[in-house]
């Protein structure tokens, strides 16, 4: 990352509504975007905001959005002097990010070393101890054998959980609930993590059943500086995906959200991290929050954080790439209300999620104050079946979270989606519980609440105050 | 090798006759003045991407009064507009089309004798300027279309004689509706 550059034409490695997003912020700011999409999205959105467009050969998203060299290539060709990558895709590779500093263009992102550091758990965990960062009680370096295991495991108890260390993604994880599962789990768990990721070191840590996880959006510069922008509670998630996400966290007193805050400043800058960042935490109690990871990118959900802070984080994630300074100090940052997002994905949750992809027939958005809605979504577009199912994001804000809350019902009430089932009619049941409205909720939360969101979802067809009625009064029943 | 014919260009505006159909999600090649460059239209997002031929660099361009002829065919002829979203695309579309629109206008004197002027948008004749047999200027503003309660001046394609007038004074127009004849004299 190179000091005081202009970045004047930026190439968005990404597709859907990240790439749509992004764009968006380069043209306030004035810069140029490249657009890619390969052949199946060439009725995409993206395509047609960005400056400039380039077809990616090939099929599949290996050789498409996937493909470095080709992307690197064009990147070059179409003038671009920096990349974006979004989320996702190639936003954490570092093989990506070191093709685009070799390649003399700039990577919106940390450095290939930085991403390296943080991107292996073993080493991040490591670092972070070493830092007097609170990490989950466990190994810090691969397991050889399941002997290795059974000591770590007399160490700190059962359950535990086996993590490959180049893992992510809620993927190559294993709970050892038993000793006589252990020897099978643990050779599984290694299998898993070379097939998928190409390592099998894997280690071990204490599992926290059903945690609360909240992470902290930290912003470094070139020079050392670092802030966070407070926390997003993301607890709600259906085996491992996050569903629904707001900021700040009802779980936080203020206290506790300077001390975690800090930490997580704290943790970054000690992997001589630079640009935007999200440091997840899985809290047992408000108190005791450990280290998991750190995501070297910009989030899903960052808009509920754009949403109380004021701050545009793709300007600033630019600001930051050309070597400039933060533009302010921890305590001149103010945190403003309270904001939810729901995400809508073509999904069915009367049919246990099931994707949905195909033609979006009616697409009525909801606006008004204080409503966000980030999507690619347009009316007529295909929603192709080769990517993931989030179509769009609905974010508001309120002064309150009771304020937040209706709003978004509000703004719920008045998206109409025609032509495929999303999970809008999910988030409509969700607001209603009661135990969500009072903020009691942690991960498992979906799957011990999950019998009255699909029984919700069963009334898609009735009128929406009936549906309101019958659920309020099933909700009471399940006290 | 298709031709283009460009009909005016304003500082952000810049109108296309497209002489051929372009079906949609195909590259088309066409030539602008010396410029060879490949088209493409896309129904679903009202756009047509424009690239030099041998490059891959795409420029988007939005589209707005897209004619289409048969229902089962959805190819588009006729007259468009294009016009690029935010300012740095308005700059786009003029830089990319100065060529063509410089050498057309001069090219227009020798091939162009007789057009029909259409009205942009629908509205209603407030003011005739101009009548039957009058010669004007290029650029001569001949009558006022009133549209949303605003006044829009059409004006003369180019220098010559106004052969027909066909709109009257009060008359309300529809989009596309020919306004006047005009003849190179």
């Amino acid at each position: 990352m190179g000091c005081d550059v202009r970045i004047n034409r930026v190439l968005v490695a990404n597709r859907g509504e990240i790439a749509v997003r992004i764009v968006r912020t380069l043209r306030d700011l004035g810069r140029e975007s490249v657009a890619i999409y390969a052949d199946v999205d060439q009725e995409s959105l993206h395509r047609s905001m960005a400056d400039f467009s380039v077809r990616l050969s090939g099929q599949g998203v290996a050789q498409t959005y996937l493909n470095i060299e080709q992307i690197v290539a064009i990147a070059q060709s179409s003038g671009a002097d920096a990349v974006h990558p979004g989320y996702g895709f190639l936003a954490e590779s570092v093989a990506f990010c070191r093709a685009v500093e070799e390649a003399g263009l700039v990577f919106i992102g940390p450095s290939a070393v930085a991403m390296q550091c943080l991107g292996d758990k073993i080493a991040a965990r490591k670092l972070m101890i070493e830092h007097q960062v609170a990490v989950v009680p466990g190994g810090v370096k691969p397991l050889e054998n399941v002997a290795e295991l059974a000591a770590c495991i007399e160490d700190i108890g059962l359950p535990v959980i086996l993590k490959a260390s180049g893992g992510g993604g809620g993927r190559g994880m294993r709970v050892v609930r038993r000793l006589e599962d252990m020897a099978l789990s643990f050779e599984q768990c290694q299998r898993e993590a070379l097939q998928c990721f190409g390592n099998d070191a894997i280690f071990c840590e204490r599992y926290i059943e059903s945690p609360r996880h909240i992470e902290f959006q930290v912003l470094c510069d070139v020079y050392g500086n670092g802030v966070h922008l407070f926390e997003r509670d993301c607890s709600i998630q259906r085996r491992h995906q996050k569903l629904f996400e707001e900021a700040p966290s009802v779980y936080l007193s203020s206290q506790q959200r300077n001390t975690l805050g800090a930490e997580a400043v704290r943790a970054v800058l000690a992997a001589g991290y630079c640009g935007l960042g999200t440091v997840e935490f899985i809290c047992e109690s408000p108190d005791q929050a450990y280290f998991m990871e750190v995501n070297t990118r910009i989030q899903v959900e960052h808009p509920v954080t754009e949403c109380i802070t004021g701050i545009d984080l793709v300007a600033e994630q630019i600001r930051v790439a050309e070597g400039k300074a933060l533009a302010w100090k921890q305590d001149e940052i103010r945190l403003h209300g309270w904001s939810m997002e729901a995400r809508i994905n073509a999904e069915d949750p009367a049919q246990q999620f099931l994707p949905t992809p195909g033609r979006v027939q009616r697409w009525s958005v909801p606006l008004g104050p204080h409503v966000r809605l980030d999507s690619h979504v347009y009316e007529g577009y295909t929603i192709p079946d080769a990517y993931d199912s989030m179509i769009a994001k609905l974010i508001v804000w309120g002064n309150t979270r009771e304020e937040a809350i209706a709003r978004l019902k509000r703004a719920l009430a008045e998206l109409k989606v025609e032509g495929i089932p999303t999970t809008a009619l999910f988030h409509s049941a969700l607001l209603n519980c009661p135990k969500f409205v009072a903020g009691d909720f942690d991960t498992s939360y979906m799957q011990a609440e999950w019998e009255w969101a699909a029984t919700a979802a069963r009334l898609a067809p009735h009128a929406d105050e009936i549906a309101e009625i019958s659920l309020v009064g099933m909700l009471g029943e399940m006290g | 090798m298709q031709h283009w014919k460009i009909r005016t260009a304003e500082a952000n505006l810049v109108e296309v006759s497209v002489p051929f159909k372009m079906v949609p999600g195909c590259w088309v090649r066409a030539r602008v003045a010396a410029r060879d460059v490949e088209m493409m239209h896309v129904p679903a997002l009202d756009a047509v991407f424009m690239r030099d031929l041998g490059s891959s660099l795409e420029r988007c361009f939005r589209l707005s009064q897209v004619q289409c002829v048969g229902r089962d065919h959805p190819a588009l002829q006729g007259s468009l507009t294009l016009w690029a979203h935010g300012k740095s695309l308005q700059h786009v579309a003029v830089d990319y089309m100065r060529c063509g629109v410089e050498s057309l206008l001069q090219a227009r004197g020798t091939q162009q004798s007789v057009a029909d002027v259409t009205a942009p948008m629908a509205g209603e004749c407030v003011r005739l300027y101009k009548q039957e047999g009058d010669v004007v200027e290029a650029g001569e503003t001949v009558l006022v279309l009133d549209a949303m309660k605003m006044e829009n001046q059409i004006n003369a394609t180019f220098a010559g004689k106004i052969v027909r007038m066909l709109c009257a004074h009060k008359d309300r127009v529809t989009c596309g509706q020919k306004l006047f004849r005009l003849e190179k004299c």
